[in-house]
Order: C-alpha cells, then structure tokens, then sequence
C-alpha cells in the first residue's frame, strides 16, 4: 500500500493537469461559436502586426492598442502574432494564448501553494480546485487578458519566494511582475500593491548583501520593460479604461443613489457624492466577496458568466464557510505565511474591479480566484485530515470521484449545451456564416453591413484576412502622433467592397447593392414593402434570425420613399 | 456616553426606520410582532434559561405571521437534534404542530413548493438540447427548481449585501425593498461577532434562532420583510461584536460620521 501511496501526490498533479487540458481544450475556438468583436479585433491587430509591423491604424508596434478607442493591453496581441504562421487567422488562434496560459497557471499555483504552505496535499487540492474552476475556465477558454496577466503574476510571486533562498531568482521573479503590469488593467493596481507588500514584508532579507545585487539586477529589468507603459501612462488613451469606467469620476455619471429629482431638505447631504462613492464602492466590494454572486448568481456580463453555474459550484460553498472559519480562527502558526498572503490577495483582488460600475465582474477580479480557492482548498484538506481507517479513505474517495464527476457534468453541461444554444448572440455569433455567404457571391457589387447595433468591421477584416496596407490606407483614424491623444473614432470602416455604416434606406435603395442587417435592421416586412431579395438568412443556434443578406431592386424603388 | 454605544443605538435604528417607512401601519405590525415575540423570548431565555419559557412566545410568532410557521418547529426540532429532550420541549413540538394543521393552509401558497409554470416549461426546453437523456435528468430536472430556489434563498439570507446594501448592487430580486438594514460600515462587526458567536452567553438561543429563521424563511417564494425576524439575533450580534472590538474615538467619530449621513439620508428620502 505504501508503495502506492508514494506516487499518489504524482497521481493527483497528473489528474489536474489532464482536468484542466480537458476542460479547456475541447472545442477551443468552436465553443463559444461565434467570435466576439475585441476577439477580432485583437486577432486582427496581430495579424496586421505580423504583416506590416503596425496595427491597424498604421501605428508601429502600440504600447496600447487602440482598437475601438479601449486601448487594449499589448501583451496578449503580441502573443498571438507568432501563432498565426502555425496556426492561421482563425478563432482558435486568438484564444490559444488564454488557454496556453490558463495550463501553465496550473502547475504554477501548485508551486507557489507548496512553497508558501509546506504542504504538498493541501497545494494538490488547490491546483485540482483551479483544475476545475468555472471562473478560470471560462477566461481559459476564450479570448481575455485576464488570465495571461494572472500567470505571469502568480509565476512572479512564486519566484520571488524562491528568490527569499536562492537570490537569483529575485530577476525572474521582477521580469514576470515587469510583464504582468501591461498584461490586463486590473494588474496595474495589483501588482504595484503586491510588490510593495513583499518589500515591506521581506525587506530584511532582500536588502541584505546576498540579495541586494540581484534585487537591483531586477529592478533594473523590470523598470527597463516598464519604459513603454511609463511612457505612455499619462495619456488619454492609457488611462481611457480607468477614466470611463471609474466610479469616482463623477462628471460621466452620476455615484449610485444620486437623486437628481430631490427637491427636500439638506441637498447637499443627500447627494453628497464623497458619501454615496464611499457607499458605492463598499457595496462593489464586498460584492465580490458575497455567497451569492460566487454560488449562486455569477457574473452577471453574459460573456463572462456561463448559463445555470456561478463562478464556484454550489457543493463548494459549505468548505468556503468551514474555510473562512479556519483561516481567521484555527489557522496553524506554520501556517501564516499562506494565511498572511490568503488575507492580502483577499483584500486586494477585488481593488480593481471594485472601483469600475459593474456588479460582480470577474474579468477585472480574476485574481481572486486563488485566495478563494485556497479558503475553500483549506476546508477540504482540514476534513480529510480526518479520514484514518481504510473505509473512510474509501467514502472520501467515493464523494470525490461523485464531486469531480458531478462537477465536469456541470461544465459540459453549461458550457458547451446551454451557453452555445443560449448566448450565440453574446458572443456575435454569424459573421463568420456572413463572409461566407459574401465570398460564395462572388460579387463586385457594393455591400453594406449595417453597424447600428454592431460593430462587426474587425471581424469582417478577420474572416478575410482582408490585407492590413490596403485597411491602414484605407481607414484613416488619425495620425501616429495623435494615435494616444486624440480619442475621437470614425466607426464607419471600408474593407474592400463592404462598407460598415448604418442603412440610409432613402438612398441605399436606389443603388443595385447588397445590405445586411440584424433582425431589427432589416425585417421581413421591410423585405416586402422595399421589394428586396432575401439572399440569405443566418440563424441563431436557437433558430432566432442573427443576419439577414437581401439585394436591393432599385427598379422597384419609387423616386421617394 | 461611550462613542462605542452611540454606535449601537445608531445601528439598530435602521431595519425598524426602514420597515416602518416603506410599508403601511398595519403591514409594518405584521412584521415588527414576531420579532417582538423574539425579543420577550430572548428575555426569558436570558433571566431564566433552564426552563424552557422562552419557547412559548416562539410558539405563537406563526399565529402572528403564518409564514413563519416553520419557525417554531425548527427551533424544537434543532433543540432535540442537540439533547435538549424535556417534557416540556416534546409538549412544545405537538403544540406547534397542531398549530401547523390549522395555518398550513395559508402558508403553503407562500412557498416555493407551489408550482411553477414558467420554470416547469424552461426545464423541458432545455432537455430537448442534451444528447443523453442521463445528462439532461441530472442537470435539468423539476425538483431542481425547488432545490434552486431554496439555495437562492438561504445563501441570500447569509449574504452581507441582504443587510448592508440592500441587495447593491445586484438589485434584480424580485418585489424586495432594498432595504440598508444595518449602516454598512456595521458589517466588520457582525461578521466578528458572529465569528466569536461560541463565546457568546446566549450562543445557544442565537445559534438555533438563526439557523431556524433561515431555514424558515428559504421556503417562502419572497422572504423579503419576513426575514425582520433576524432583526433581533443579528443585531444582538452587532452588539457583541462592537463591544467586543477594541476601536479607537477616531474610528467611532468616522464610523458615526457615515453612519448619521445615511440615516439621515434614508429618513429624508422616504418622508
């Protein structure tokens, strides 16, 4: 038995490893079905990268991408420009990098959980917990910076605890935390604050001779990777994510409770803005850190949440209490530094997302993944540090097989049967279907798609892989020395003979093209009365008209409409 | 007066304010009353607590508020889980549940064991997109809509946004007041009194109180103003946990500062 027993943590690592591929490659780039438009966009960019060195705006090699005014964050595009001479332009390819990511975490969690706490079982059942995490597999399998912005944290924090013994590894350690900062926006606030912890935490040792040097090799890097974000940091378009979604920026809206009808007494008081953010930001908080939005309810974003399944499973619930109850109450003095460093990625994990509007959004929070499945890990080590005798060690084994099992079944059933029926829509499923149909017309004729609702030109460019000289020359946005600065969009793009506009049907009926629409943008009784020729209709999964393609006949058209 | 007490009495006005300014004369009694049972049951279980007296006012909350008529039952029930097994307990059990026969009636309209059209018809859509009928039996089934509700409700129950935010900013609960039942800034100190709840002299009339209340009230299709009879058990640990934290003025004068704002606040938007 003790034989066995020997290879049973090598068991364990394997099962998560193979858990979490499991979980996150199948159907990669095919479920979610459709691809969203910063997908494309993202996928687009690195193509444009990889062929000419700009991104679409003719911009050599952006610090931050400005896409669609969001200045997205350049790693995760950067990372997708080697994959597609291997791989192609395709939906695969752009959520390859989440999904390479997502399993690396993996065996990186289980090295920092080992290192921090000692103890190898309890650093097994956190890595299976993230092996199966709903929350981690949702940004493992789709197109988010989050998750890639996560591994290089949680790596540079592990070697800096490395680091505490053997010095050298305090430069691999600055080098990942150098990369994690311009990885997502939530680690602009998490990482900073994490390093500055670590440094007062350890400061004896990591000033001492044995460390300095190598602390100072470090710093050195990670200030010279920094230089471009640094560079940037005070334009508009760098702090466009911060300054649009910020709840403490009162002149784009008005804090939550704001009574802009309140005509009775004491005005200033009641709509007091420093006490209603005060409240505002407490409310988002401890959102993040509340039963029901992690058991229950999810995120409520459609395309960061999965259908019937929150970011924990249910069964999990009763371990994050027991857990909550040992880490604040029962923990071992052995124990402190994984309580210490449980508590502050607790505390500071939802930081960032806090201050953004929205309820519960696990795209900013995801750093919180790990503190919560450490509590819930340390409820479930605690109770089967109970199990002795051999039918015990059998039931445990037994509720484990039944929980794991139970949970795959959730995922499968979630994201793969309801999500994809469900949230085709969300995730702008048929575009794809709509080049298709558009390259089999083989037409010279002009094509509007209709961009009211919309904003599907980045796919357009995508699914043709449409040449980035002719896009850059054609799209002109604004000049390279404005590209930061000026936040002003021309959203209406021209790819070849697509146009993205709205549908200007005085006009557009009177000249021999084709017009594609959404349900609301072009209806069949519309089809009717315009004497138009329905082309093709694509359908939702759930047989909802996503797209309709129809001709027009300006034959048919009368002089006025 | 002790910061720390000026504190508490600014806490415990905010459920009752609140209630009493969102709702009519007579509904307001209807929820106030079992809590004021509750109350004189917690007096009783505080001055004489070897008898069991204090189960005579739980006896009658469900004649108050036939929703509650779990209540009762539950309480008893956890009592003799935990050996509480005297005559006067087992006389209590058969009191409270021949009091069920007569106000079943009125109260099982109110649970989330009624059917439900919409949810029923949702199941059988979504079990015509599994490829196994096993699957699609697991993760899709009636008593499922039950057991979902009843989850829904009691993690609601013990979640903070319920009492400090009222429900903030997921506000999308169905016919719910969204109600600040305690000051936000309340919550450290809940949360650290319920943590020292085994230390509390009364953690047995708490503990079972609570549990009962939560489970009572998870049944109910809306729990919403019904679960004001939590309003003694958590305010009572506020209490513990405030006067057990060891605070500087500073923080207390930051704390009323707050707290005044949005007491004051919540009575001059409602008159």
């Amino acid at each position: 038995m003790k034989k066995y027993t020997r290879y049973f943590p090598y068991i364990l690592f394997i099962l998560a490893l193979v858990l979490a591929f499991v979980t996150r490659f199948y159907k990669l780039g095919k479920a979610p079905a459709g691809l969203y438009l910063d997908e494309s966009a993202q996928g687009y960019n690195a193509f444009s990268i990889l062929k000419t060195g700009k991104d679409e705006f003719g911009k050599s090699f952006p610090i931050v991408f400005r896409s669609f005014t969001d200045f997205k964050t350049p790693v995760y595009i950067y990372l997708i420009v080697p994959l597609i001479p291997i791989f192609g332009l395709n939906s695969f390819t752009v959520r390859f990098p989440s999904f390479l990511f997502s399993i690396l975490t993996i065996p990186v969690i289980y090295l920092l959980i080992k290192k921090v706490s000692r103890k190898q079982y309890l650093a097994l059942i956190v890595t299976l917990l993230l092996a199966i995490s709903p929350w981690h597999i949702l940004f493992g399998r789709t197109n988010f910076e989050c998750n890639v912005a996560l591994f290089f944290f949680l790596t540079g924090l592990y070697l800096f605890y490395v680091g505490l013994t053997k010095p050298k590894w305090l430069i691999g350690s600055a080098l990942f935390f150098a990369i994690a900062i311009p990885s997502y926006h939530s680690q602009r606030i998490i990482t900073p604050l994490t390093l500055m912890m670590l440094f007062f935490r350890f400061r004896k040792i990591i000033t001492d001779k044995l460390h300095f040097k190598f602390l100072a090799i470090g710093l050195f890097i990670g200030l010279f990777i920094s230089l471009p974000t640094l560079s940037v940091i005070g334009t508009p378009g760098f702090l466009a994510r911060a300054s649009g979604l910020n709840i403490f920026a009162f002149n784009n809206r008005p804090p939550s409770g704001y009574l802009t009808n309140y005509t009775g007494p004491l005005p200033w008081l009641i709509n007091n803005n420093y006490f209603l953010s005060l409240r505002e930001f407490s409310s988002l908080y401890i959102s993040y850190l509340s039963p029901i939005n992690m058991f229950i309810l999810g995120d409520s974003g459609l395309r960061s949440s999965f259908p019937n399944l929150a970011t924990f499973f249910f069964w999990q619930l009763p371990f994050y209490l027991y857990g909550l109850y040992l880490l604040f109450m029962k923990m071992e003095k052995s124990q402190s530094e994984l309580k210490f460093l449980t508590i502050f990625l607790l505390i500071i994990s939802p930081l960032p997302a806090a201050v953004t509007r929205d309820p519960y959004s696990t795209i900013r929070a995801l750093p919180l993944v790990i503190p919560q499945i450490i509590i819930i890990g340390l409820a479930i080590q605690k109770l089967l540090s109970y199990v002795k005798n051999n039918i015990q060690i059998i039931l445990a084994a037994m509720v484990t097989v039944i929980l794991l099992v139970y949970s795959l079944g959730k995922l499968y059933s979630s994201v793969i049967i309801l999500n994809e029926y469900y949230r085709a829509g969300e995730w702008d499923y048929g575009v794809e279907q709509v080049v298709t149909v558009i390259n089999d017309l083989h037409t010279n004729l002009p094509i509007i798609f209709d961009n009211a609702r919309l904003e599907p030109y980045s796919q357009i460019a995508f699914f043709e892989k449409y040449d980035p000289i002719t896009f850059q020359q054609t799209n002109f946005e604004v000049t390279s020395k404005d590209y930061y600065i000026n936040m002003n969009r021309v959203k209406d793009k021209k790819i070849g003979n697509i146009t993205t506009r709205t549908i200007n049907w005085e006009r557009d009926l009177k000249v021999n093209q084709y017009l594609i629409g959404d349900e609301l943008a072009i209806s069949p009784e519309q089809i009717q009365t315009h004497h138009l020729t329905l082309i093709a209709e694509i359908k939702y999964p759930d047989q909802s008209v996503a797209f309709r393609i129809v001709k027009t006949n300006p034959q048919f058209t009368p002089e006025k409409i | 007066m002790k910061l720390s007490k000026i504190a508490i009495i600014i806490s415990l006005f905010f459920w009752p304010m609140g209630l009493w300014l969102k709702n009519n004369p007579g509904d307001f009694m209807t929820y106030l009353l079992p809590a004021v049972l509750l109350l004189l049951a917690y007096c009783l279980y505080s001055y004489c607590r070897d008898k069991q007296y204090w189960l005579i006012p739980v006896l009658l909350i469900p004649y108050l508020s036939p929703k509650l008529l779990l209540l009762p039952i539950l309480v008893i029930t956890i009592l003799l889980i935990i050996g509480q097994r005297k005559i006067f307990i087992w006389l209590a059990l058969g009191i409270s549940l021949l009091g069920a026969v007569f106000l079943f009636k009125p109260f099982w309209g109110q649970t989330i064991f009624k059917p439900d059209y919409e949810q029923t018809q949702q199941v059988i859509r979504n079990i015509h997109l599994y490829p196994s009928i096993l699957l699609a039996r697991v993760y899709q089934n009636k008593v499922r809509i039950i057991t979902d509700k009843f989850n829904h409700n009691w993690v609601s129950l013990i979640d903070p946004s319920n009492y400090f935010f009222g429900f903030h900013p997921r506000e999308d609960y169905l016919d719910n007041q969204n109600l600040d039942k305690y000051p936000y800034l309340a919550l450290p100190f809940l949360i650290y009194g319920v943590f020292l709840i085994s230390k509390h002299p009364n953690k047995l009339f708490l503990m079972t109180v609570i549990v009962s209340s939560i489970l009572a009230l998870s049944v109910l299709t809306n729990f919403d103003r019904h679960d004001f009879i939590l309003y003694i058990p958590l305010s009572l640990l506020t209490i513990y946990g405030i006067n057990k934290a060891k605070i500087n003025n500073l923080v207390w004068v930051g704390f009323l500062i707050v707290s005044i704002e949005q007491l004051i606040r919540l009575i001059l938007i409602k008159l």
